[in-house]
């Protein structure tokens, strides 16, 4: 069922076991997995069904640091969440990316790959995808990987008339919940207000937060202001250790098409380091798209380098003339370390219509992330060279150390951290159950959860964690 | 603004992408072969062989 507001809902007399806050894939997904347990759930989502101005107005905020997107463009608050602009990108962490690394500051999770492929099967349903074919070995330092471009699953199209028709699930549209209530170590009160001004109290046995990557963060840590008791008892890490995927065109190259690699439709490929390799470099993860280009950009390339290498222009000439070569744009994505600096934070200064102190994402790339990119093009262009199969350039701003980028792509909305998952509750904010540590019935759903981020697009192993957690809660509640 | 321009503008961004440079420099310039093998000249990595 769906309320189009909280008087609605109130006057409805529903009794959930479980409050879901937020409606995007994780909140949708777990209150799914609620439902399929026969446990009734409400599902607060702040703005309505669909797209409005108002709604979007209060995810503005201020980001100090490094040049990223508007934080109001950068996800959606409506039914169904981000998957609303979502591209579509699958992919499943790595194992190693659950592993601690010492080249990489604050890795490490308390759970491994293992406990979240049980739902792998079950995601990809969900989410329409087809099996992950396995990577594929290119040199000892570089693989051919699977990112599955996916039909992007909206989320409230998607799953609309089942949420609709369930009656275990009580969708509220308009339900912005402003902070929660604790006492001792349970949540025992959801304060929610609506577009009007009007203000409710919601109560439950259990709280599910999943409002996104970054308001995950910010609601409870408003909450921990507003409540007495506080709702994350160690709020040491609570909206810290926040990461993104930065993102950037780095180059160009030319490939031989006849046997370099298996291809996705269009012609790009994507490729991404062993374990070795990062290890021997000191390097995050990453991937590295290689995505054809026009006959006239290709004829450009093979002039420019014609003028620095004869020998390798004639003979990837020779091939373009065959269509056996084309040319290509060279992106590379790649894995943030999780640190302590970059986090969310409250607004001194500005508040939202409900009185709320709006976000302020302190954000910077470090020089990790610079050597990941150099170096990870360095082993991405001795595989092209190993393999004879073509040639790469870097960016001239990589060449000339000037600063990153600030148009186009520079990273991929990818919001991750704030209430990692952590065994100790001064490194992280929920345990291995996305419980927060301290509290008997607050949990955590999304990306915010991710320890670190690999290179993977967060969307499907948010609903593989979402899956765990909704078992976890239905086993809890029955 | 309004949804679709949010929309179109966030998949523009997610899926085309075009760079810009800016040029205040704060980063050490990539200077450094790849091996014994490979070098960069002019910002292509190469094998020694190429440049023949």
């Amino acid at each position: 069922m769906i309320f189009q507001n909280p008087k609605q809902y109130s006057d409805s007399g529903f009794i959930p076991k479980i409050i879901i806050i937020g409606s995007g894939p994780a909140g949708i997904t777990i209150a799914r997995q609620l439902a399929k347990a026969g446990i009734p759930c409400a599902l607060l989502d702040a703005g309505e069904e669909d797209y409005s101005d108002a709604s979007q107005k209060v995810y503005e905020g201020d980001v100090i640091g490094d040049h990223y997107y508007e934080l109001h463009e950068a996800r959606l608050r409506q039914l169904g969440g981000t998957s609303g602009h979502w591209a579509g990108w699958c992919r499943m962490l790595d194992a190693h990316d659950f592993d601690k690394h010492d080249w990489l500051p604050n890795s490490g999770w308390p759970i491994g790959r293992d406990a979240i492929e049980p739902f792998f099967a079950d995601a990809r349903e969900i989410l329409g995808l087809p099996e992950f074919r396995k990577d594929t070995s290119i040199t000892d330092s570089i693989n051919l990987i699977n990112l599955i471009r996916s039909d992007a699953v909206r989320f409230a199209e998607k799953y609309g008339d089942e949420l609709a028709k369930s009656d275990k699930i009580a969708v509220v549209l308009d339900s912005y919940v402003t902070d929660l209530k604790a006492e001792g170590a349970k949540v025992t009160i959801a304060n929610v207000t609506s577009q009007d001004g009007s203000s409710y109290q919601f109560k439950a046995p259990q709280f599910v937060v999943a409002t996104g990557g970054i308001e995950n963060s910010r609601l409870l840590l408003w909450s921990n202001e507003k409540s007495a008791d506080p709702v994350v008892p160690d709020a040491t890490a609570l909206g810290r250790y926040w990461m993104e995927h930065p993102e950037f065109d780095c180059g160009e190259a030319i490939v031989d098409t006849q046997n370099v690699y298996k291809t996705e439709e269009d012609g790009a490929a994507f490729f991404a380091p062993s374990l070795k390799a990062m290890e021997k470099s000191g390097i995050s993860n990453f991937h590295v798209l290689i995505q054809p280009i026009g006959y006239s950009g290709t004829k450009k390339l093979v002039a420019d380098l014609a003028c620095t290498a004869p020998s390798a222009a004639h003979w990837l000439a020779d091939l373009m003339g065959q269509n056996l070569a084309c040319g290509a744009r060279v992106n590379v994505a790649i894995e943030q370390a999780p640190l302590f600096d970059n986090h969310v934070a409250l607004s001194a200064s500005r508040r939202d219509f409900a009185g709320i102190p709006r976000v302020e994402l302190k954000w910077r790339k470090t020089e990790l992330e610079r050597k990941t990119i150099v170096e990870g093009l360095k082993l991405m262009g001795g595989a092209l060279i190993e393999k004879d199969i073509g040639r790469l350039r870097m960016a001239n701003w990589l060449i000339k150390g000037l600063d990153y980028p600030t148009e186009g792509e520079i990273a991929g909305f990818h919001h991750m951290g704030g209430t990692r998952m952590s065994s100790d509750p001064r490194l992280g904010v929920v345990d291995a159950n996305c419980r927060v540590h301290g509290m008997e019935n607050l949990f955590v759903g999304g990306s915010s959860i991710f320890a670190t981020g690999g290179y993977a697009n967060p969307t499907a192993p948010i609903v593989a964690f979402s899956l765990r957690l909704g078992g976890h809660l239905s086993s809890m509640a029955s | 603004m309004s949804k679709t321009a949010i929309i179109s503008m966030n998949r523009r961004r997610l899926l085309l992408g075009t760079a810009a440079f800016i040029v205040a420099g704060i980063f050490e310039p990539v200077m450094s072969d790849v091996s014994s093998d490979i070098v960069i000249q002019d910002g292509w990595l190469l094998k020694k062989g190429d440049l023949s």
